[in-house]
């Protein structure tokens, strides 16, 4: 998978707490849920084991 | 010998019993059973309850469109007919195609020969006689491991699977049928690779509907799923349309064809048959599917027919579209919460994408899709006094 533009998605006011990861995933934008079962953010978060892939932290 | 003896009690009225060894083999034909003879103990799993363990395998349902061009250049994912994977290694010969779930039109041989009126179709649209090592193109089914258990693999248990299928092809020769087991834990299957058995079907005959049947006998090595609960496990079936190099099974190796190995070597290697033809040798080749069913056993039986919606519904915990419409006044900077059921409850909390409505203002929308049965939907004013989204298309994606 081709992904950019990783950044994480904070719920202020329900979960304070990031809820998502917004990403573009071979050209298509995708809310991808922190669920290890989730094939998308199983391989966000190989990438960023691997170190080609950084994840920015949430607007403020 | 036996039946004039019992003729001979018969006349003596004596013995008149008769036991196995009185009937001739073959003698008993399904025309002398009685209607009610045949009960539920006398038949095996295979035919009793839902026995295709393909989704989808008539290729009736495409939630994602029916056609799709340039998928070698596009790479590997889903497109057009649901629970089919198109997979590829981003091949720089320059081949390409386009893939399509073909209708087929009245009385032709798609529906005559196969009982299918649809097929997964890939033709080739720019070819390529010669392949670099290394390339392949294939398209697979990922089946879930929790639907699985009944095989008993890594057991000495274990069940062996038949797969069979209706193909077509201006292309004769050899294809690749590759097994593929994904262990649940990532470590483990980082350490150790993805058990694999690669054989093949041959097509005799071009532009003719040829139904194939491949048994695979069990994987008593690795089971679909252990108490290492990490990510889903699946079996993967795949199709191989082409491959070179080390994309091949190797006998003077440890990936031999028509065996159960550990692929060891980045998980990408060793997928196809050395025997594998090449589809991408010509524009005039196509390559239809349809009819594909895996059972247990090594028996296969005929396709199992399910209607439009038992398909889309059993489809759908892997991939949903919805479209909601959402509206909201005076929101300025606060947000707007709203709650979307899914249609069904799906494998796993699903990716989430929104394509633009036909009327959308103000603020930017963004998904929480921890659940696996619900989306939020979170509006951000942004200083807009009214955000509204109408006619937008939402996609949930829960693939393997």
């Amino acid at each position: 998978m081709n992904i950019t533009n990783a950044q994480y998605i904070f719920d202020e006011d329900i979960e304070n707490a990031n809820t998502a990861i917004r990403a573009t995933i071979d050209g298509v934008v995708m809310y991808v849920p922190l669920k290890q079962g989730n094939r998308h953010y199983a391989e966000i978060m190989r990438q960023v084991e691997e170190g080609t892939l950084t994840i920015a932290e949430p607007d403020a | 010998m036996a039946s004039n003896s019992k003729n001979l009690a018969e006349m003596l009225n004596t013995d008149v019993t008769v036991t196995a060894t009185d009937i001739a083999d073959g003698a008993v034909t399904t025309a002398k059973l009685a209607d009610d003879a045949v009960t539920p103990t006398k038949v095996t799993d295979q035919i009793i309850g839902r026995k295709n363990l393909i989704i989808n395998g008539g290729m009736q349902v495409a939630q994602r469109g029916t056609s799709q061009a340039n998928i070698c250049t596009e790479g590997n994912g889903y497109y057009t007919v649901d629970r089919w994977l198109f997979a590829e290694s981003n091949p720089t010969s320059g081949f390409d195609a386009t893939m399509t779930q073909h209708k087929a039109t009245e009385g032709a041989s798609t529906h005559r020969d196969t009982g299918q009126i649809y097929s997964l179709q890939i033709d080739v649209t720019t070819a390529a006689t010669t392949l670099t090592s290394g390339e392949y193109v294939a398209f697979d089914q990922r089946i879930e491991g929790s639907s699985l258990q009944h095989l008993q693999w890594g057991t000495s248990s274990g069940k062996s699977i038949t797969l069979s299928f209706w193909v077509y092809s201006q292309k004769t020769g050899d294809y690749s049928l590759a097994i593929k087991s994904r262990h649940n834990n990532t470590a483990f299957y980082t350490a150790n690779g993805e058990r694999r058995y690669v054989t093949k079907y041959t097509i005799n005959s071009a532009s003719t509907w040829e139904k194939k049947t491949i048994t695979i006998p069990a994987d008593t090595v690795q089971p679909i799923m252990n108490d290492l609960d990490d990510v889903d496990p699946y079996l993967s079936i795949q199709f191989g349309l082409c491959g070179a190099g080390t994309r091949l099974a190797d006998a003077s190796s440890s990936y031999a064809a028509d065996t159960w190995y550990y692929d060891t070597d980045n998980l990408i290697t060793y997928t196809l048959h050395p025997d594998q033809v090449n589809l991408f040798d010509s524009t005039s080749n196509n390559f239809f599917l349809t009819g594909v069913q895996l059972e247990v056993g090594d028996t296969a039986t005929p396709f199992e027919n399910l209607s439009y919606g038992e398909v889309l519904t059993l489809c759908e915990r892997y991939y949903q579209k919805i479209t909601p419409s959402l509206s909201v006044g005076q929101i300025a900077s606060n947000n707007m919460y709203n709650t979307f059921l899914l249609k069904n409850t799906m494998r796993e909390a699903p990716s989430t994408t929104l394509s633009s409505g036909s009327s959308v203002l103000g603020g930017g929308w963004t998904f929480n899709a921890a659940q696996d049965d619900a989306i939020r939907v979170i509006g951000s004013g942004g200083g807009n006094a009214n955000i509204r989204a109408i006619g937008m298309v939402m996609t949930c994606d829960a693939e393997l």
